[in-house]
């Protein structure tokens, strides 16, 4: 958010006025959905280059902060949606907790067997059969991840039948009885392929927060797998640490 | 919908790579057979083979030398982003080495930004270090520290290449950062931190900015650190219901 301490005078003029119009997006003099000043405006009032100028934007619009609109003119993001990284809680209940719409748009539900991959996850034999989930989840409308989940079929074997645009998959969790406990959860930086990237909104250059996370209920049991791929411009993850 | 699962063909290209690794049990810097090895042997043609080849790549378990094919990628650093291990220890334990550079380490003026995470006035002096850290020899993170040096009077005399922060808080003023809260995102190198990392521009690294604080939540020092994507990745484990700031 702020390498903006360490900017100074001396610093290149692009990263000063990146700073200045940052801090007036964080103090609201710039608010979300209006636009900035134009980039003939900036540079006279600045009394710096055109230029320099749209390299400033650049990064903004880099980091999902301002928004150019072709023939409009740049506009100042919501803010970022700001995830919590340790309680367990499916996409529609972080969302709700934050106040943003969730919904999501099923792309594939099937059922598979484990493979050599899965299979020592769930300590199962290579042939037994997971579901396979694939979903876009959005907030308030816009696509935030691009989930895949895997599950032991016998755990929830009637799956098929049951719509995941109206249960979460915790409720359908909740049918059978399993109570998820904890997980395990790591995190990366990856590209996505064209077409995935194209159903997140987002360019296949662009980069995106990977999730692999294994969920366990009180017995131990491995319940699930989920890998998530969400956007790093639209989120930020908030999180505790203690001795 | 259909009962049986029709896999997307660079999926499953993907899966058989990673589940050929761990059942060879091959270690980093192995290398895998030969594209053309590879598609005979899973039925697989070239594009989608290194389609799959790329994915794995993106996510950092493979890499490829020119000419010479494709390699096991060493694991990644992970940081568990919940525990305060320091940074020195999680390499140790990975067998590796750690180095610091001291960028630069000044006594400052409170500015705004650090003014309000560390709740001090404008103008008290603050030490500023920043720090390059390489493991085996390789920069993987810059990380910047803000510290209320009235409080650690001659705190900016400590030789940080060779002293934990964290450390000398303790020993040397009686400091003892116990708990605190960061932030995780994503942001692009600008030219001097691709230079400092070894790393093209417009790479993308983490960022992490938070403060850290004593037992009775008097933050203690505000820090914010660029790290490279590929060489760490974050860890942690969630529980449910458990609320923020929970006494450890």
């Amino acid at each position: 958010m702020d390498r903006a301490a360490k900017i100074d005078s001396r610093s290149p003029i692009y990263l000063q006025l990146r700073e200045v119009i940052r801090n007036k997006i964080e103090e609201g003099e710039y608010s979300p959905g209006l636009a900035i000043p134009s980039e003939n405006e900036l540079a006279e009032t600045y009394g710096i280059n055109r230029l320099t100028v749209r390299s400033a934007i650049d990064a903004l619009v880099h980091e999902g902060l301002l928004k150019r609109v072709q023939g409009k003119g740049v506009y100042v993001m919501g803010r970022k949606m700001e995830r919590d990284l340790e309680t367990l809680g499916g996409f529609t209940q972080t969302m709700i907790e934050k106040n943003a719409r969730p919904s999501t748009k099923l792309l594939a539900k099937a059922r598979r067997p484990a493979g050599d991959k899965y299979a020592p996850i769930f300590k199962l034999g290579v042939e037994e059969e997971l579901y396979y989930v694939r979903r876009v989840c959005f907030a308030d409308e816009s696509p935030v991840s691009l989930e895949e989940i895997y599950i032991p079929a016998a755990l929830v074997p009637k799956l098929e039948g049951i719509d995941l645009g109206v249960f979460s998959l915790y409720e359908v969790y909740g049918f059978y009885g399993i109570k998820l406990k904890r997980a395990t959860q790591t995190l990366d930086v990856t590209r996505l392929g064209q077409n995935d990237a194209r159903m997140l909104g987002v360019d296949a250059s662009q980069v995106v927060f990977l999730f692999e996370c294994t969920s366990y209920d009180e017995k131990g049991r491995a319940i699930e797998f989920a890998r998530t791929y969400t956007r790093g411009d639209k989120c930020n993850f908030n999180v505790c640490f203690h001795k | 919908m259909p009962r049986t699962f029709q896999f997307r063909p660079r999926v499953e290209a993907a899966e058989r790579i990673e589940s050929f690794i761990s059942v060879n049990k091959l270690p980093p810097h192995a290398k895998l057979p030969s594209e053309r090895d590879m598609c005979e042997m899973w039925e697989l043609n070239r594009t989608t083979l290194r389609s799959a080849i790329r994915s794995l790549m993106e996510e950092g378990k493979l890499y490829n030398k020119v000419g010479s094919g494709t390699f096991v990628a060493e694991a990644k650093l992970t940081r568990n982003l919940q525990d305060m291990l320091p940074f020195s220890r999680l390499v140790a334990s990975a067998g590796k080495k750690l180095r610091s550079e001291v960028l630069s380490s000044r006594v400052m003026e409170c500015n705004k930004q650090v003014s309000q995470r560390l709740r001090l006035p404008l103008g008290h002096g603050i030490f500023e270090l920043i720090r390059l850290r390489l493991v085996d020899d390789e920069p993987v993170l810059i990380e910047t520290a803000y510290l209320d040096c009235v409080r650690h009077a001659g705190i900016e005399l400590l030789d940080f290449a060779k002293e934990s922060v964290y450390h000398s808080l303790e020993k040397r003023y009686g400091t003892v950062v116990r708990k605190g809260q960061e932030q995780l995102g994503i942001t692009y190198a600008t030219e001097e931190e691709s230079r400092l990392l070894g790393i093209e521009r417009e790479s993308p690294l983490f960022h992490l900015v938070g403060v850290a604080s004593e037992e009775d939540g008097t933050p203690v020092e505000y820090f914010e650190s660029v790290l490279r994507t590929d060489k760490i990745r974050f860890a942690s484990v969630l529980t449910r219901g458990v609320k923020k700031g929970k006494k450890p």
